[in-house]
């Protein structure tokens, strides 16, 4: 079984922030894609640590783990079985969760 | 030779407290540099200055400078207080002109001066820290909750608020996408406020333009209602928490802006077109005005104490 860890501080900024390539350099849409999307696909097990950023905003999480399943095809199960996120921030840890539960319900919904 | 037209600064430097005169003040910038006239900006009347003045004119200072078409400079204030004021909040700087004031070791007030970008960039926050903090410890969660309003602020300025053409009437390439940052940290009332200002087309037009091309007719009929005002706008993206796309995984952004006086305490305003918004403690209370804002000025104030331990910000 392959596992990588992914820690956001020291392998991508101390400074995520916003949704989309275009706004920023630091944006999920960059980290999912070019970090946590290849990781996934290459590995049994992908852990993110979260821990040692200045701060989150909601559109770098949102992107970064609702878009997953918007634009890799993942289902929230697949997400539970392969994902691992780690923070001793429990309100972090149910946001992403939550993210992606939603992102889950639109795609199955057909609201998207 | 056209001679440089003097725009007299309010008395009140605040966009709140006086905003039919602050609001008319900055109006006459971008309107006199669309005609290529050089600016003196005349302090002398000026009392008070509070970050949430001081940054839109900062932003208007700087996009007429970077417009290229006008100079603009400054006179001292009467006032010795304010004269300290405006040196510590970078005006001087700003307007070539000389800063006669040394800086104060410890002052009661310690201004964050502006800081600006054209990108979502997180770091403004930590130099926001730094300036005020040094290598003091902030609290950690404090700063996260910082962080969080901030950017969305930061990120919807470059994200949303340009997306209109002519949305500013100096439309430069240096205006586009920009934001502009300060802040103050007031050690008689322990509190620490920072604004977060763009120069785009403000929330409630970006209200009403996203609603119109999304092709949902009832949104598009709520926004198009005549009775409806900016104020209604604005208070409908904050308190549901964004710019109501057709995506339901969009506007979370707002809320956000929103959670940092929910979280830390302390009051969370923010004027737009024409209208102003007051948060706190679960609570809103809006305001119309009859001039409107270029853009919008988001900002917090919220208790020290919160953000960084007593013993340390003595």
């Amino acid at each position: 079984m392959t596992i990588k860890t992914i820690k956001i501080a020291s392998d991508f900024s101390r400074f995520p922030s916003g949704r989309s390539e275009a706004i920023g350099p630091f944006s999920g849409e960059r980290f999912r894609r070019d970090f946590l999307e290849p990781a996934l696909k290459s590995n049994d097990k992908v852990i993110v640590e979260l821990d040692g950023v200045l701060g989150y905003n909601s559109s770098f999480l949102e992107e970064t783990f609702g878009g997953l399943i918007r634009h890799a095809g993942y289902s929230a199960q697949q997400l539970r079985e392969k994902l691992e996120v780690k923070t001793i921030h429990l309100s972090l840890y149910s946001e992403i969760w939550k993210y992606i539960d939603e992102m889950d319900y639109t795609a199955r919904e057909g609201l998207s | 030779m056209v001679h440089p037209a003097v725009i007299s600064v309010p008395r009140n430097l605040d966009i709140f407290m006086s905003h039919e005169e602050v609001s008319r003040c900055l109006f006459q910038i971008p309107a006199l540099v669309n005609v290529n006239t050089s600016i003196i900006l005349d302090f002398e009347k000026v009392r008070f200055v509070s970050p949430v003045g001081a940054l839109p004119l900062a932003a208007a200072i700087q996009a007429a400078r970077g417009s290229g078409k006008c100079e603009v400079t400054g006179t001292y204030p009467s006032d010795r207080s304010v004269e300290r004021i405006l040196s510590e909040a970078g005006f001087f700087s700003l307007l070539g002109v000389s800063e006669r004031m040394p800086p104060r070791k410890r002052a009661v007030g310690s201004w964050i001066r502006h800081l600006t970008g054209d990108t979502a960039q997180g770091e403004v926050v930590e130099l926001l820290k730094d300036q005020v903090f040094g290598d003091s410890q902030t609290e950690g969660d404090a700063i996260s909750d910082i962080y969080a309003g901030v950017t969305e602020a930061i990120n919807n300025a470059v994200e949303h608020a340009y997306i209109e053409k002519g949305g500013y009437a100096i439309s430069s390439d240096f205006v586009r996408s920009r934001w502009w940052v300060n802040g103050l940290i007031d050690r008689s009332r322990r509190s620490f406020t920072f604004v977060v200002c763009d120069l785009g087309i403000g929330i409630p037009r970006t209200v009403r333009a996203k609603m119109e091309s999304s092709g949902l007719s009832h949104w598009a009929t709520y926004v198009n209602d005549p009775s409806r005002k900016d104020s209604d706008l604005l208070l409908e993206a904050l308190a549901m928490g964004g710019s109501r796309t057709e995506l339901p995984w969009r506007g979370k952004g707002l809320r956000q802006v929103r959670e940092v006086v929910d979280k830390l305490g302390g009051r969370l305003r923010i004027a737009s077109n024409f209208a102003g918004c007051s948060y706190s403690r679960g609570s809103f209370s809006v305001q119309d005005f009859s001039t409107p804002v270029t853009g919008t000025v988001v900002e917090w104030t919220v208790p020290l104490d919160a953000v960084v331990p007593r013993q340390v910000s003595k």
